[in-house]
């Protein structure tokens, strides 16, 4: 995709990728930094769910694919044992991965969470809110969030719109500690936007490693795709 | 009691319910025909009962047929609108491909009624198609090329003030067709979660139809245009039962092929409606004479569209031949049907499953629908699909419970045999050439390393030999965190667990696999018509031939 030519007119020459354009290209972008398909799934509804409710999710996922480029999943994957959840050697663990489990073992019935729950040394904290609102929509309740200073409830809506944006975003590393939140809710962001104005150096670091999933031409390829015969007829 | 009664009366439905594992393979889906819940005609069915009116505000075409149209449709609540430009495309660039980069039309649904600066906006963006971007108030991008020898002939019929030859215009059936028309968020356009509190666009492609179905009437006005810029005051317009004839083209090739693999709470929603409606109308005890007259009407159409409907490919060429055949069968069994018997539509029906082919079966689906409006309408409100709503894993399942929800709906993947290479012959991939999906050959060509997850039988068979290892109470949750390459395929089971219509129960990677059932059976759901396979995976059709225009709809009939 040629960005220049797929600017809108005006200011930074962004482009406006739709909700359903953006987790599509986050798929194959997961794919491509090495997640199997079903975590690239995961990665593309995370950017979804952030980007709807006004966080840089694109960014700060794509930012996180390429730092996270094709680790090995048993160094990036949490132990997923007691309320203390961490990496096995102590690494930084990824919020993808981290978040499919958390979602995997809190969603439905699952495990209790009435102790709360860490989660050490976690990259990237902002892209796990989408799993714990996961967590708290099938458990009908709300979580509260914290992590280096930073604090916020979420429920199946959204999050909590007292906090800041750029500052719930604007954090590489930390341990999590996510509880069932006692306090009264806050007005939620509610999940609303439809698109994402995209940066095109975003857009081409995400394409970038879609790229990677996609196979090169071969002749082969091109004469089985259509029909010999001629079109003006 | 009023309630016992009632439920007392209700024919057991159980026992005339088709099972997943009969309608759910591939070569019964690639003999699917339109019928009344085709999206299509659900579209023109709300047209008329909410008295939707149709008109076109803007017509600057110039004497070579290039400029700008728009074609506006208003409904209770919201108007549509078509935004065409014609363009003067050269011969030499005409291609049905994807990879073509010019067209003889292109066009834009824009949400509302389009001012002047939306359409000089739209006039910069929308002729580059792949290459351009709409933005939230466009609800579909889509492009039509000239059936060049029909078009011409209608042109230069009109312009010598004459009819066209009837004979033509059945040979094509239509004067342009569209190569690629893409909704829901592709290139910037609106996401379909924005229509979905619309009861119009809620249900499945409506707004994609109706873009179509307006394109239509744009393709008739282009050449009644032509031929009065040639022909001058001799010049006539098309005689309203031949334009009723005409329907659009659509060229469909590999990249609409994972659709159904890839939306499966959707394909389950579009069988169950149709199953089910199956279901009502064998469950009826009588046949009223109005009912057979329908269904005989049904069937004088269904002989008219097989008599009109042409491929030379082989293997339509055969199945064409069997559903000729077929139908005069169903006229013979027709003639002393209902006979008394005690459910004469599923006598008719079980008749119909011993005797006629699989192209058969599904039309005379297709017919004995057709009289029961009242019964099965309704069911077209239950083909959408919540697909977010089945994206959450169940993770505290136990290993116990996936194994027996692997055998019980997968069962006919386990029993496949993957060591087999012709099990394995095919991967899916998306080229880089053209970002589409192809089909290639594993053994013979690179990149099967990159094959999309579309091979969900093998998926299956390999999951199920991965929890092997695992302890009866372990919880999916442990698994996938183990084995995240089983994450997509445990997504997938516990869809299907739910929507037991949700899988093709084919190996859509084995040798024999055929691409253009895939398309068959999504484009009988759109409604087309006249399926033409050029190659195994490519095929042309017809949409909306002998449906009514927008100046029809007010005048009455039934869609």
């Amino acid at each position: 995709m040629n960005a220049e030519s797929k600017g809108l007119p005006g200011g930074r020459n962004l482009v406006r990728l739709s909700l359903p354009e953006i987790e599509s290209l986050v798929v194959k972008a997961a794919r491509g930094a090495g997640y199997n398909w079903g975590i690239a799934e995961e990665a593309g509804f995370a950017v979804r769910w952030l980007a709807r409710t006004g966080l840089p999710g694109p960014e700060i996922m794509l930012a996180h694919l390429q730092e996270f480029d094709r680790l090995r999943w048993s160094t990036i994957a949490p132990t997923a044992t007691g309320n203390s959840w961490s990496g096995t050697d102590g690494g930084r663990l990824c919020p993808i991965a981290a978040g499919a489990a958390l979602s995997d073992h809190f969603g439905h019935v699952g495990d209790s969470l009435s102790d709360g729950l860490q989660i050490v040394n976690l990259a990237n904290p902002v892209l796990l809110l989408p799993f714990i609102s996961q967590v708290a929509k099938s458990r009908s309740v709300a979580l509260c969030v914290n992590y280096d200073r930073r604090e916020t409830t979420v429920d199946a809506a959204g999050w909590e719109s007292s906090a800041d944006s750029g500052f719930l975003a604007n954090c590489s590393s930390a341990t999590v500690i996510i509880s069932q939140s006692e306090k009264p809710r806050q007005t939620m962001i509610k999940a609303e936007r439809q698109d994402w104005p995209t940066d095109p150096d975003t857009l081409s670091g995400f394409e970038a490693l879609a790229g990677r999933t996609y196979v090169p031409a071969s002749d082969q390829s091109r004469a089985g795709a259509g029909s010999d015969a001629s079109d003006n007829d | 009691m009023m309630e016992q009664t009632s439920v007392a009366n209700m024919p057991d439905l159980a026992r005339f319910r088709r099972s997943p594992a009969t309608v759910m393979r591939l070569a019964r889906m690639g003999s699917a025909h339109p019928m009344r819940l085709s999206f299509l005609r659900v579209l023109l069915r709300l047209f008329q009962n909410e008295k939707w009116v149709f008109d076109r505000p803007v017509w600057t075409l110039d004497s070579r047929g290039v400029g700008r149209a728009v074609y506006r449709a208003t409904g209770p609540e919201r108007a549509y609108s078509l935004v065409a430009f014609a363009h003067d495309l050269p011969e030499e660039m005409r291609s049905d491909r994807v990879i073509a980069t010019a067209w003889d039309a292109t066009f834009a649904l824009f949400d509302g009624t389009p001012t002047e600066a939306d359409l000089d906006r739209l006039e910069r963006f929308v002729p580059l198609q792949e290459a351009g971007r709409i933005g939230p108030s466009e609800l579909s991008l889509s492009r039509a090329n000239r059936s060049v020898r029909l078009f011409e002939h209608v042109v230069n019929r009109l312009a010598a003030g004459k009819q066209p030859d009837i004979e033509e215009i059945d040979s094509v059936g239509y004067l342009m067709r569209t190569t690629a028309v893409y909704g829901s968020g592709k290139f910037g356009a609106a996401a379909r979660s924005v229509l979905k509190d619309r009861s119009e666009a809620k249900g499945p492609f409506q707004m994609e139809m109706l873009s179509v179905w307006l394109t239509r009437a744009f393709t008739v006005d282009l050449v009644e245009h032509l031929a009065q810029s040639r022909g001058g005051a001799t010049a006539v317009t098309m005689d309203p039962g031949l334009r009723r004839r005409l329907g659009v083209g659509n060229s469909t090739g590999l990249g609409m092929a994972p659709f159904l693999i890839r939306h499966p709470v959707l394909l389950n929603n579009w069988m169950m409606a149709r199953e089910e409606a199956l279901a009502r109308v064998r469950a009826k005890p009588v046949a009223t004479r109005s009912d057979v007259s329908a269904l005989r009407d049904a069937l004088a159409d269904a002989r008219e569209t097989h008599a009109t409907w042409r491929s030379r490919h082989e293997i339509q060429v055969r199945k064409l031949a069997e559903l000729g055949r077929d139908l005069s069968l169903m006229d013979d069994r027709l003639k002393d049907w209902p006979d008394g018997e005690a459910f004469p539509w599923d006598a008719l029906w079980q008749w119909g499953e011993s005797c006629l082919s699989l192209e058969g079966q599904e039309m005379l689906l297709s017919l004995i629908l057709e009289p029961h409006g009242d019964l099965i309408d309704g069911l077209a409100d239950c083909m959408d699909a919540d697909e977010d709503a089945v994206f959450q894993i169940d993770g505290s399942q136990s290993i116990t419970a996936v194994r027996s929800a692997l055998l019980r709906s997968y069962d006919w993947a386990l029993s496949r045999d993957f060591d087999d290479p012709r099990e394995l012959a095919r991967f899916w991939y998306v080229s880089e050439e053209k970002l589409e999906p192809r089909l290639g050959e594993r053994f013979d060509e690179p990149g099967a390393a990159l094959e999309l997850p579309l091979c969900i039988a093998r998926m299956a068979s390999d999951m199920y030999r991965a929890l092997s290892e695992w302890r009866d109470d372990d919880s999916l949750a442990a698994f996938l965190l183990a084995c995240p390459e089983h994450r997509f395929m445990a997504r997938r089971l516990q869809t299907a667990i739910g929507h037991p219509f949700a899988e093709i129960r084919d190996n859509l990677i084995a040798s024999d696999m055929l691409p253009i059932d895939l398309l068959r059976c999504k484009l009988a759901f759109f409604g087309a018509t006249h399926f033409d396979p050029r190659s195994d995976r490519w095929v042309r059709i017809s949409l909306f031939k002998n449906a009514p225009f927008p100046q029809d709809l007010t005048v009455g009939g039934d869609p």
